[in-house]
């Protein structure tokens, strides 16, 4: 269970959120400039908010009232987030295999080994492993970076539209694959989205943001209903505007 | 030629260089990486070298570093004897001296980085330490050689904080530079002419080290730019 309550302000965008997010996997929906990818790094820990609190499954990850703010990582004295975007973000002078044990230095060498073939297994991404990161496509550094997020199996996944390099049918496949591996091991996820057919192919629970702020949260059906709904509203009220 | 000044200088600049490295490389992270508003403050301090005429700062380090201040005197206490006119002296005057020389290259070397890769390293469970040994100085490193580089040249070539601060004794504060002026001041000008001819050929061969790896930079990002392209 994810609990946010945060105003944070950058330039003349204001973000102002209060939610709960309950759902094992949410959708993350709205236009581009609605306030995602902020509210993501808010939660992630690489932003801080001006005023609010963040709590997981009771956990408080940052609080400015008095002055709470674990740093990202993926140790238990750290946030346990991870986030992929929609840039991969490898490093650029390592391995995929590096790239991939990055996270999870702790490990025995051999058990780390491991956990890189395991993650790359998963996304369907087990050929690259001893590639360099500047010779693989967009697509392959995306499930990749994707890879190297679930290694140190964070409590909690953001995903920012991680797979918009690969064609609809590889990006669902990995989607189904990796959602179920999440479900499995209690990863709550949220996924960001503006793509309305993405949201709408998904029986997960979507939460519609809209100008920095969460206006509704709910199965995808109502929630985008009501939206479809709010446009035609404005869409009629603007036609009938004296010119 | 005065060999013996040769390795003064040599050694001089050579430790110089390995101190310049061992403090800027972590004040450079902290410039890039934290919020301080004190940062400005540094930024600025750190660049008065570049436009203070060396005669001012090795005569500021003379009053400070000698027996008229209490930190000269504490220091000397604590040595044994004065830090002016002594090679450990010098070597605190070629450090300040130097100091823009090797800061400013790699700040903008660890600002070259792209943000995104910091964010993936911290978001992984790197602290700073972690950050700036396997992300900024792997991905700076060429930012790291241009600023050893330029330490150790402007290090060999200083003329007016070694005079001020060091004088001009053999074999503790004697460098190339020294020697180049005294031979010109006794007349004696094909001496001054190997001496210059020497300090001019590490020059070349180092500037054309520093200048020589942009065109490589430069391909390496193509090569890059044609691969996302064919990606």
């Amino acid at each position: 269970m994810l609990e946010l309550k945060l105003k944070a302000h950058r330039g003349g965008f204001h973000l102002d959120v209060d939610c709960r997010f309950a759902a094992p996997w949410t959708i993350l929906f709205g236009p581009s400039g609605a306030g995602k990818s902020t509210l993501l790094r808010l939660i992630a820990g690489l932003e801080n908010p001006d005023l609010g609190i963040i709590t997981a499954n009771g956990r408080t990850l940052t609080d400015t009232a008095s002055r709470v703010q674990l740093s990202p990582g993926p140790n238990s004295n750290q946030r346990s987030i991870g986030m992929v975007t929609q840039r991969s973000a490898l490093f650029p002078h390592m391995s995929v295999a590096r790239n991939i044990s990055f996270g999870i230095p702790q490990m025995p060498s051999e058990e780390r080994r491991n956990q890189t073939k395991k993650m790359l297994a998963l996304v369907g991404a087990s050929h690259l492993v001893d590639r360099r990161t500047r010779d693989l496509s967009g697509g392959e550094a995306q499930r990749v970076s994707l890879a190297r997020a679930l290694a140190p199996h964070p409590r909690l996944l953001l995903l920012d539209e991680p797979l918009s390099a690969l064609d609809a049918a590889a990006r669902d496949e990995v989607l189904s694959r990796l959602q179920s591996w999440l479900v499995e091991r209690h990863i709550q996820t949220l996924l960001v989205t503006h793509d309305a057919a993405d949201a709408l192919a998904t029986e997960a629970e979507v939460a519609l943001m809209q100008e920095g702020k969460l206006t509704a949260i709910g199965p995808a059906r109502l929630v985008l209903a009501a939206e479809r709904q709010r446009l035609q509203q404005r869409l009629a009220s603007s036609s009938s505007e004296p010119q | 030629m005065d060999w013996q000044a040769l390795a003064l200088t040599l050694k001089l600049a050579a430790l110089t260089t390995a101190i310049l490295l061992c403090i800027t490389v972590p004040l450079a992270a902290w410039l890039t990486l934290g919020r301080s508003r004190l940062r400005v403050l540094i930024e600025a301090l750190s660049g008065l070298p570049l436009v203070l005429p060396p005669t001012v700062l090795g005569f500021y380090l003379l009053v400070l570093l000698g027996p008229r201040t209490s930190f000269g005197r504490l220091l000397t206490s604590l040595l044994g004897h004065p830090l002016a006119f002594s090679f450990a002296g010098l070597a605190v005057g070629s450090v300040i001296y130097s100091f823009p020389f090797a800061l400013q290259p790699i700040v903008a070397g660890f600002a070259a980085v792209d943000p995104a890769l910091m964010d993936a390293a911290r978001l992984l469970g790197a602290q700073t330490p972690r950050l700036l040994r396997t992300i900024l100085i792997p991905l700076a490193a060429r930012s790291l050689m241009t600023a050893a580089i330029l330490s150790f040249l402007h290090t060999l070539g200083e003329f007016g904080v070694v005079l001020m601060l060091g004088g001009d004794i053999p074999g503790s504060t004697r460098t190339l530079s020294i020697v180049l002026f005294n031979q010109v001041e006794a007349f004696d000008y094909p001496s001054a002419n190997r001496t210059a001819i020497l300090l001019l050929i590490f020059c070349v061969i180092a500037l054309t080290a520093v200048y020589a790896r942009p065109s490589r930079l430069v391909s390496r990002l193509v090569d890059e730019k044609r691969e996302a392209r064919r990606a």
